[in-house]
């Protein structure tokens, strides 16, 4: 009984709500244990450019350290760039997470069905988008097309290439 | 130590020992994120990115595996009225086969996939015994899921019915998606009968 108590303690405060009306962003109910994530990118060319710079406008902007490890055995999560169709998704972010609301897995695929027809830039903003959902961050509803809106392609589109106040902020309350 | 204590901190022991055992499995929460490919502002915009629309019943759920070990739902949609392209008043985009140019396969069951484990993707998941008008794009994959299709714009596409479709289709059907605001909220039987819809039989 006291087992059951705990686990609906530990589900009752699992909320992917924003966290106040006020909070234009979002987090997922799950992130790392600490600020310093490391990922391994199964992928070479344009899309391994797109983790990379991806990874570092996260590392250069925020409180959080996001590393590309060469080693598959020392990620905590992994990357890899795939025709997955038209799925209607430039990337997708499949994550699991344990009872104490910690990522157990995270698997970023960036969509070459779309993505192969993007410049460099635009490829580093669905990257940054995917990777911002890696570190536990949800979607967006901040005004100025920011990289976690719905659609990041769309924010690139309306000029964003970099990260706004809502994604550092984001990330910075979060580690 | 008094007896209390002692019962307080082996209770408190077993929890901590619990919560570690439940945490050490990969069980508990699962989600699929996406970061979608195009927002429609317009129902055109959203036919001209559509290969077929129909209406019908989601009436089937299953989970498959996609080429890179990623999860799909598949949906199987019993059809009950079909609109090709050229009711939509759908111009073919591309001049090759890719889109538009094909004859459609007309069929009574059309498998409709979507992103992510079933109820756990980036869009809401297609519920069983529900009706729907979904505007869809062909897969665009390989193999066995060559004649399946994504529901076009991951949710844009999905409207369903606010009552329970007759032979003659729902009399109104409310757009599911909260980032599309560009589309209409909802198309009634009148709209709809205006785009030459077709009954597969
Ligand atoms: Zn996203």
């Amino acid at each position: 009984m006291l087992l059951a108590l705990a686990s609906a303690v530990l589900a009752a405060s699992v909320s992917w709500a924003t966290p106040t009306l006020a909070v234009a962003y979002s987090h997922l109910p799950c992130r790392w244990p600490s600020s310093s994530v490391k990922f391994y990118a199964n992928t070479s060319g344009a899309h391994l450019t797109a983790f990379t710079s991806g990874a570092s406008a996260w590392t250069g902007a925020t409180a959080a350290t996001l590393t590309r490890v060469t080693s598959y055995s020392s990620a905590q999560f992994y990357g890899v760039a795939a025709y997955d169709g038209n799925t209607g998704y430039d990337g997708q972010t499949t994550w699991t997470c344990n009872l104490l609301l910690q990522f157990s897995t995270v698997n970023v695929v960036l969509n070459r069905t779309y993505m192969d027809s993007y410049g460099a830039t635009e490829k580093k903003v669905i990257a940054m988008h995917e990777l911002g959902h890696a570190m536990g961050l949800d979607h967006s509803t901040a005004s100025g097309y920011p990289v976690m809106a719905s659609s990041a392609g769309n924010s690139y589109n309306h000029g964003t290439t970099t990260l706004k106040s809502d994604g550092i902020t984001s990330t910075n309350t979060r580690y | 130590m008094n007896l209390n204590l002692r019962h307080s901190m082996t209770v408190l022991a077993t929890v901590l020992a619990a919560t570690v055992f439940l945490t050490s499995a990969c069980t508990g929460l699962v989600q699929t994120e996406g970061s979608r490919h195009h927002i429609y502002a317009s129902l055109d915009e959203l036919i001209g990115d559509s290969d077929l629309a129909i209406e019908g019943t989601a009436v089937d759920q299953s989970t498959i595996e996609d080429a890179d070990g990623g999860t799909l739902t598949a949906v199987t949609l019993a059809t009950t009225i079909q609109y090709s392209p050229r009711g939509l008043g759908l111009k073919p985009v591309d001049t090759g086969a890719a889109r538009g140019a094909a004859p459609l396969r007309t069929s009574k069951e059309v498998l409709v996939l979507q992103v992510g484990a079933p109820g756990a993707g980036p869009a809401p998941a297609l519920k069983a015994g529900t009706d729907y008008l979904l505007f869809l794009t062909r897969s665009g994959l390989k193999g066995k899921l060559t004649d399946a299709y994504f529901v076009t714009g991951g949710v844009a596409g999905i409207f369903e019915a606010a009552d329970r479709a007759t032979t003659k289709g729902a009399t109104s059907l409310a757009r599911t998606s909260n980032e599309d605001t560009g589309l209409p909220e909802t198309l009634t039987r009148d709209q709809l009968d205006q785009w030459n819809p077709t009954r597969p039989s």
